[in-house]
């Protein structure tokens, strides 16, 4: 479920209504707890209908095309043992493009909002990058780039760095104009202009993108160590695949699946303290 | 006593025969109004009469095509950071940057002007206990009523000590019962502060409420009526109700 959801759904309308304390009163953290306790719950029942379905399908289908659950759990085990360190590998691949691509997205979006012909330039240009397949960046890359590190990063930073662009330029440019003049009224300098309102409003949009492209960044980041690494998730199971270790694939998969929850969990606890000015987010 | 006199009549704002054109349409002409050190003035217009133009004009956010504003003896327009700390405005909305709490809020005038973390905020924090805000100092604008972010709208404004500070219908979007309150609020800090102010408004209560004198804005070109209340008895009742009635024509 999406955070709009959240806020506008039924379970949030619900949770707001019945979400009262032994006084009486409305009691906001219970009304805001209880749609993301529902939303844990729904996940890991989600989840254990799936690896059910897995194991009813491997009943149907050879190992080689489906494996037992047993077998998956035992491969999951071995892999997050004897192989963490293709997982270490991938995750620090990962956290450095994030970390790069939130930085240069949040510099070029904020120059681009602050120079208006730069900005249009710039859009154009972003919005070319993200119609280009992923597919043909990571080619270019490999093409282009011998150092295995280096093109892992640079395919991984080319995709997410955009989003991160495009959601501190808009969210730049939509700042509310009577909140610049409220301040503005004091008549600081630019530079102050900047620390005080540009710069904080889109710390904002940055962990909106951050939320939003983490989970295909980190898709980005295997995929890429699929095709043009010698390390890494990625390449492992590239590996699994040519030796028809469906098991390793699915065991790999799994991983990465329980990792990108724990990383949206992490996300969403980060909203909630960096932005616990939002009215949704408010205590009290 | 001489001394204190002289402070009385200096003219902390003065506009002299400003015209303000956009384009071919002429916004205000011909207007002239002055304000004293200390003075409230309530301004009260219909829709359209200049009421905005002349806020503009003495924040600095609009040049007169033609004439002169001073406000603390500078022009609004050309000594744009000379003017820093010297004029603060409380609009209509509350205008709060919503990542700052109550107290961020009201600091944030003192930190343009450069005033030290730790100073700002006992600073801001004595602000917020001033308008009976005492027990918000750490809430979010999200978390405030709309009396409360208006209380705090003021308390940045008054927090920089200008030298005049102005009200554009601040209290108008709250009803009746928290404005009156914040009325009074302001009332006593105004007059502890001795601030020269300039209160816009569209209600003729307010503007007796809280002015010394009371002006009215009429185009096509503007008319200031002037009613102080060292002129009048405004305990008396009769004395208001033919004053409101008069407002009443000029406005019309």
């Amino acid at each position: 479920m999406t955070s709009m959801e959240q806020r506008n759904g039924p379970p949030a309308a619900e949770a707001a209504l019945t979400g009262r304390g032994d006084t009486g009163r409305p009691d906001p953290k219970s009304a805001r707890s209880r749609p993301r306790r529902h939303k844990w719950v729904t996940l890991v029942v989600a989840a254990v209908l799936s690896l059910a379905l897995m194991q009813l399908a491997s009943l149907q289908f050879p190992p080689y095309i489906v494996p037992g659950l047993p077998t998956v759990l035992a491969t999951t085990w071995e892999l997050l043992t004897q192989q963490s360190g293709q997982m270490f590998g991938t995750l620090v691949r990962f956290f450095l493009a994030m970390l790069a691509a939130m930085a240069g997205g949040w510099l070029i979006g904020l120059v681009m909002a602050l120079q208006r012909r730069l900005g249009e330039l710039g859009e154009a240009m972003t919005r070319i990058v993200l119609a280009t397949p992923a597919l043909s960046i990571t080619l270019f890359v490999v093409l282009w780039f011998r150092d295995v590190e280096i093109r892992v990063f640079l395919v991984a930073l080319v995709i997410a760095m955009p989003f991160y662009v495009v959601a501190v330029y808009e969210g730049v440019k939509s700042i509310d104009h009577e909140l610049v003049e409220a301040v503005r009224q004091f008549r600081p300098t630019r530079r102050q202009m900047f620390s005080m309102v540009l710069l904080p409003h889109s710390i904002a949009d940055v962990i909106m993108a951050t939320k939003s492209v983490a989970g295909f960044t980190l898709r980005i980041v295997v995929f890429a160590e699929a095709i043009a690494a010698t390390s890494g998730v990625g390449y492992s199971m590239s590996q699994a695949q040519g030796s028809f270790r469906t098991d390793q694939i699915f065991a790999w998969t799994i991983i990465l699946v329980v990792f990108n929850f724990l990383l949206m969990a992490a996300l969403e606890r980060a909203e909630r303290v960096l932005l616990r000015w939002r009215p949704e987010n408010a205590v009290g | 006593m001489d001394d204190e006199r002289n402070e009385m009549d200096e003219r902390v704002i003065d506009v002299a025969d400003v015209e303000v054109r956009f384009d071919d349409v002429v916004a205000v002409d011909g207007l002239d109004f002055a304000v004293r050190r200390g003075e409230r003035v309530a301004v009260l217009g219909q829709t359209g009469a200049g009421k905005s133009t002349l806020m503009n004009l003495l924040i600095g956010a609009l040049a007169p095509t033609s004439g002169s504003v001073r406000v603390a003896g500078l022009d609004p327009v050309e000594d744009w950071s000379a003017m820093q700390g010297k004029i603060a405005i409380a609009f209509q909305g509350p205008r709060l940057l919503p990542w700052r709490t109550a107290t961020g809020n009201v600091a944030v005038g003192l930190q343009v002007l450069g005033v030290g973390r730790e100073q700002r905020t006992t600073k801001a924090k004595d602000w917020l206990r001033r308008v009976n805000l005492g027990d918000a100092l750490d809430r979010f604008p999200s978390q405030l009523s709309g009396g409360m972010r208006q209380r705090v709208a003021l308390a940045r404004a008054f927090a920089v000590e200008p030298e005049v500070l102005l009200l554009d219908e601040s209290f108008s979007a709250l009803d009746e019962v928290t404005a009156s309150r914040l009325r009074a609020d302001f009332l006593r800090v105004a007059e502890e502060a001795r601030t020269t102010s300039v209160i816009v408004t569209h209600s003729i209560q307010e503007a007796f409420e809280l002015g010394h004198r009371v002006v009215v804005l009429r185009k096509p070109a503007v008319v200031a009526h002037v009613y102080t209340s060292a002129d009048h008895d405004l305990s008396d009742p009769y004395a208001v109700a033919h004053l409101r009635h008069e407002v009443h024509e000029l406005m019309a």
